[in-house]
């Protein structure tokens, strides 16, 4: 187990370095000199000195590959450089960013995973009854509805209309309903699906009916045998569902102004914020294959057939 | 979208949920295409005097704040929805199909690069790379489409990579090799028809999450340009306009209808197909 | 058993897993108040958490209180704002002006179009205009205490002196040659040239404010150094500052000058507007008041709704600019009928809900020596059909669009895509070029692009609002006499490009008024011959609040966001 583990994060080195070189020369193709950009911002003029000198200042001299060594080495002591508009330190800034993004996402899984139970249990047991097509319905109307769209109806009846939960900020625990729930309205359907299928084939397998057999109950046998082997896809999906939640995020962050790092991403593309930019596609590529690995390792911890193939990877 | 010859093709239709939704989707479907022949009003065409008029018989939806007639920019809208979505998610699953096919087939060191590299791009955040490309190619649908492209067809790859291992390793491959068939023959013929209806429903719910990611960014302002029509840009249009819901409810309307359809075919197929393996 | 226990937590875990990573992370960085920042974070990791149980029931009694502390305590105002306020540093561009306003204060200021005295009581200019005195205000202190006199004054004047060069829009820099203090409360400022923006520049936001001695950097300028703390003069002062979130001010109570009515400002960053309206019909914000976001249709609904509303005319005009030496622009005759052919009343009607004026000039009336009473163009598409008719510009065989000499009538026009209404101003203007026969393309572009395109000059049409600010019109006379600087790359095929920048040149340092008038009428004169701008609107700032409160007035300045004067009605 533990070995595999390693294994599995020794992989990623090479991967988030490649993401790295990636980003770096690929945003280094966006038109727009940084340079310019940054001195039309504090509105000074643009001319060939003063070019040179913000270059030298921003550490855009030299050629992309020179730049691109010299960061990485900066990078892997853990600075990622400072913001050209702020001036503050990347880290920082992605830092409190990532907090409230992360927070968000975490509250978002929590009511898919919420829902989806609910709504996946209840449905498998209900297979092919009313009820289960009821809740396919009710939770295809969430996965297909704009984001944008589903936080506008929420805020007008939920804030608006009744006034229980608040428009926009990160204040409190309130602040927080409206968007993760938005957040995830996307993905129940897809999971209460996955769970239903799954609960419904697990509960035909051998090692299932020879539990009942031995004269545990229904409930038991739900409880200790079928969920945690249901979930396992659950699980899986999760995992590579985790880069589309924190994208989609940008979204509701712009709906609802929830303080995350989908708002500074945006306004660092805009103003060619270079290191800000290549600290947030590092940052996302880290968080990706780290879900990846998480979501591998519950997985295996549920479901303990697993572990021998378990090199094989996804 | 759904292959109506085999017999599980047949099974999907008996179900009258899957009829009406067919019948929904491609009348849809048609009334876009026919946008031309059945919206009497220019949906560009700007009047001023005529803004937020009511529903009425010449303006069946009503008209929006610049005194455009909203069914026909609901039907010219769909064109452009509809048109980039099927776009997008048709290139990513023929290129995606055939890498994976590929993948499968060669296996080894080359195998091994393709999918590394499809995880550098698969953990790029797609936001980022739909930025970059805009900012690059400048602001339109076409390099949003492109951008959505380049992240898209890994799903496919992977998927049809596992598939077309599973089914490499089947005796009946080995019977055909052992006939004298190609391997070309062998994975067009095989691998391809038996992996393809495993894939349908994956393209299926895949059309409605690329119509669903296209109006978001048109929300951020990096879709379609104005003044052509587009759902997502109609719905983030209207959100300015609170006193006049028709503004967003038409072509919200029709988002859900379509995704919703969509995504209860991939499903429908789905069970069709888990049963048939049973 | 034992192994399944620990998978489900950890798929909380799991849930909860990128948060610990952002706590991780931000070991290295505190900010100014990262002490909030962490409180607020770690309530959310509580609730987060503590969300598993609760999801359908969030409603509980300790969160809702929390909420109503800022809403309901009857000294603090709540403003949306846009964007976050920044590190108030007065020296450079990166903060927000509305908030430099409520923290710095200058010499001078502008109110409807005149210069007023502020920190400085009085000034006198020598007749050779190469000498200003001073007087200044009397017992005025910083918000930490610290008095303010002409050597602080000379300080940041001097700081600013030194980085001339990142403040090309303001002249007075280079003219300024010594700078004197007799006394504590006399300034003389001598000049090497004669500078009439001086005192204009003096009115702006930034940089020329006066910054206290304690937010000084030990070494160098708050221009390349940053600040210690932003210790200013005027009404706020900074007592909590989180980043992208909110900034909260607290009232100077040490003001010269008549003190605001609340005790606190908050001002809260809710980047989308139709957000923000939610948020002020929720009663969570007071105040918003901006030049572009607020929409027409937005703000007569709130109004109808009972919230008091207030307009203000800013110094900002919506242009049509024509590139001079574009392919087909560079076509005078095709300029002209641009000009006949918009009619910016529909503009003015149709996107900004009769809230802004049509204009009449590229300056606004307002604006010192541009009113020169020159008459715009009128809206008469006959007219524009004619002269294009006359230039060769014909139908060729029943097409919709003219051409000549197998060249089509198209021109394309660019604008910066995040500004929304600049969208609506190009549809409309391209379904009035339909009419005569003009195919008008409609590219928005992202900021950056849209900049170089413009500075390059690869662009037929743009949509731009003139600056406006107080240092008007000389910094924009400057920028469009400076070979190079896109305002001036519009400029390039005019017929008296070269005579005309020397006008320009002049007028920034002319010390008779009267030539200084002429020098003016000669520029609008060729602006409007030359049909170079195509004027669209005057750009109005927009304020609403909720009906409680009274005093809400909108000052003609785009940048502030005025709530001094806001208090609780009876």
């Amino acid at each position: 187990m533990i070995r595999y583990f390693v294994r599995q994060v020794i992989g990623l080195v090479p991967l988030l370095f490649l993401v790295s070189a990636a980003a770096f020369f690929l945003i280094r193709r966006l038109p727009g000199d940084p340079a310019t950009a940054y001195l039309n911002s504090i509105n000074a003029p643009v001319t060939e000195e003063s070019l040179a000198e913000v270059r030298g200042q921003l550490g855009l001299d030299g050629s992309v590959p020179e730049q691109y060594g010299k960061w990485l080495g900066q990078v892997l002591k853990g600075d990622l450089g400072y913001s050209y508009q702020t001036k503050r330190p990347v880290t920082e800034e992605l830092a409190s960013g990532l907090r409230y993004t992360a927070i968000l996402a975490g509250a978002a899984l929590l009511w898919i995973l919420v829902f989806s139970m609910l709504f996946g249990v209840f449905a498998a047991a209900r297979a092919g009854r009313l009820v289960d097509s009821a809740i396919r319905y009710l939770t295809f109307l969430g996965s297909a509805m704009p984001k944008f769209w589903l936080g506008y109806l929420l805020v007008q009846f939920f804030s608006l209309k009744w006034g229980v939960l608040p428009v926009q900020g990160a204040a409190n625990i309130k602040c927080l309903v409206l968007p993760s729930f938005t957040l995830a309205c996307s993905y129940i359907a897809t999971y209460t699906k996955l769970l239903r299928n799954s609960i419904l084939e697990v509960r035909n397998q051998p090692y299932v009916r020879y539990a009942r057999s031995r004269g545990f109950s229904a409930r038991q046998t739900a409880w200790r045998h079928v969920l945690p082997n249901a979930l396992t896809p659950v699980c899986t999906a999760l995992g590579l569902h985790l880069g589309g939640i924190l994208s989609g995020a940008v979204i509701v962050e712009n709906v609802f102004s929830w303080p995350g790092l989908g708002r500074m991403c945006i306004s660092a593309v805009t103003a060619r914020n270079y290191p800000i930019i290549q600290g947030y596609i590092l940052l996302m590529a880290l968080i990706f294959v780290l879900a990846n690995l998480i979501s591998d390792v519950i997985c295996v911890l549920l479901n303990p057939r697993l572990r021998f193939g378990a090199d094989e990877g996804i | 979208m759904v292959k109506k010859k085999t017999r599980p093709g047949w099974k999907l239709l008996a179900d009258r949920s899957v009829k009406v939704y067919l019948f929904l989707l491609m009348a849809l479907t048609a009334a876009c295409i026919l946008a031309p022949v059945v919206a009497v009003h220019d949906p560009d065409a700007i009047n001023l005097a005529d803004k937020f008029a009511a529903v009425s018989p010449a303006h069946p939806m009503g008209t929006d704040y610049l005194g455009r007639d909203l069914f026909a920019r609901v039907l010219w809208g769909g064109r452009n929805t509809l048109g980039y979505a099927a776009l997008i998610t048709a290139v990513s699953a023929v290129l995606g199909t055939g890498v994976g096919m590929f993948c499968a087939f060669i296996g080894g060191r080359v195998d091994r690069m393709i999918m590394r590299g499809s995880d550098v791009l698969r953990s790029f955040p797609g936001i980022v790379l739909v930025m970059i490309v805009v900012s690059v190619r400048g602001v339109g649908i076409e390099n949003v489409c492109l951008a959505m492209m380049i992240t898209r067809w890994i799903w496919y790859a992977r998927m049809a990579r596992n598939l077309t291992r599973v089914e490499l390793g089947r005796s009946s491959v080995m019977a055909s090799r052992l006939a004298g068939s190609s391997w070309f023959k062998i994975l067009r013929r095989n691998v391809l028809m038996s992996i393809l209806p495993e894939m349908l429903p994956t393209l299926s719910l895949d059309f409605g999450g690329a119509l669903l990611a296209i109006s978001g960014y048109s929300f951020l302002g990096l879709g379609v340009l104005p003044p052509e029509a587009e759902w997502g840009m109609m719905i983030s249009d209207g959100r300015s306009y609170m006193d006049h819901p028709g503004m967003m409810f038409w072509p919200g309307l029709c988002v859900v209808a379509v995704v919703i359809s969509v995504n209860y075919l991939g499903d429908k197929i789905r069970d069709i197909l888990e049963e048939e393996r049973l | 058993m034992r192994r399944r226990l620990a998978a489900m937590i950890l798929t909380l875990a799991f849930a909860v897993s990128a948060t610990a990573c952002g706590d991780s992370s931000s070991t290295n960085g505190t900010t100014v108040s990262s002490a909030a920042v962490q409180e607020t974070a770690g309530e959310a990791d509580k609730d987060a958490e503590a969300a598993t149980a609760e999801d359908a029931q969030e409603a509980d009694a300790e969160g809702s209180q929390e909420k109503e502390v800022s809403a309901d305590r009857p000294d603090t105002v709540v403003v949306r704002i846009r964007k976050d306020t920044g590190d108030l540093n007065p020296h450079t561009m990166n903060s927000q002006m509305f908030a430099q306003y409520w923290v710095y204060e200058s010499l001078v200021s502008l109110e409807d179009g005149v210069i007023v005295p502020k920190l400085a009581e009085s000034w006198d200019i020598s007749d050779d205009g190469l000498t200003y005195t001073f007087h200044l205000r009397e017992g005025v202190t910083f918000s930490d205490g610290s008095a303010f006199n002409a050597e602080i004054a000379k300080k940041n004047i001097e700081a600013v002196r030194n980085h001339a060069d990142g403040y090309s829009f303001l002249q007075s820099l280079d003219a300024i040659d010594s700078i004197e203090t007799p006394d504590e409360l006399t300034l003389i400022l001598n000049l090497n040239t004669p500078c009439n923006s001086l005192l204009n520049d003096f009115t702006y936001s930034r940089p020329l404010v006066m910054l206290g001695e304690a937010g000084f950097p030990e070494e160098g300028d708050p221009y390349d150094q940053g600040i210690l703390k932003p210790i200013g003069t005027g009404k706020w002062v900074v007592a909590e500052y989180v980043p992208d979130q909110y900034t909260l001010f607290e009232r100077n109570e040490n003001y010269w000058g008549e003190k605001p009515a609340f005790q606190y400002l908050k001002a809260v960053v809710i980047t989308d507007v139709n957000t923000a309206a939610a948020a002020l019909e929720a009663g969570e914000i007071d105040v918003m008041m901006d030049s572009s976001q607020i929409t027409a249709d937005m703000f007569t609904r709130l109004q109808g709704e009972g919230y008091t509303t207030a307009v203000a005319s800013t110094n900002s005009v919506v242009n049509l600019n024509l590139n001079t030496a574009g392919a087909v622009t560079g076509d005078r005759n095709v300029r002209l009928a641009l000009e006949y052919a918009t009619d910016n009343t529909v503009i003015a009607e149709g996107v900004f809900g009769g809230l802004q004026e049509p204009a009449t000039a590229y300056f606004t009336t307002d604006t010192a020596y541009t009113d020169t009473g020159i008459e715009a163009y009128p809206y008469d598409p006959e007219m524009a059909n004619q002269i294009l008719e006359e230039a060769g510009w014909i139908y060729e065989d029943g097409a919709k669009v003219r051409s000549k000499d197998g060249q089509p009538l198209e021109i394309s026009v660019i604008y910066d895509a995040s500004v929304s209404t600049h969208q609506d101003i190009a549809l409309i203007l391209q379904s009035q070029y339909a009419d005569i026969g003009m195919k008008l393309a409609i590219e928005p572009q992202d900021s950056q692009v849209f900049r170089q395109n413009w500075t390059a000059g690869e662009f037929d049409a743009l949509i731009y609002s003139s600056w406006g600010g107080s240092y008007e019109p000389y910094a924009t006379l400057a920028a469009m006499a400076s070979e190079g600087d896109k305002f001036s790359v519009v400029q390039k095929g005019m017929s008296n490009k070269a005579e005309l920048d020397e006008i320009m040149t002049d007028c920034l340092s002319q010390s008779d008024t009267e030539i200084l008038q002429q020098n003016f009428e000669i520029i609008m004169q060729s602006f409007h011959d030359e049909a170079v701008y195509v004027p669209l609107t005057v750009t109005s700032k927009l304020g609403i609040c909720r009906s409680d409160l009274t005093g809400l007035t909108a000052t003609g300045n785009q940048d502030s966001i005025d709530i001094d004067s806001l208090k609780w009605a009876e």
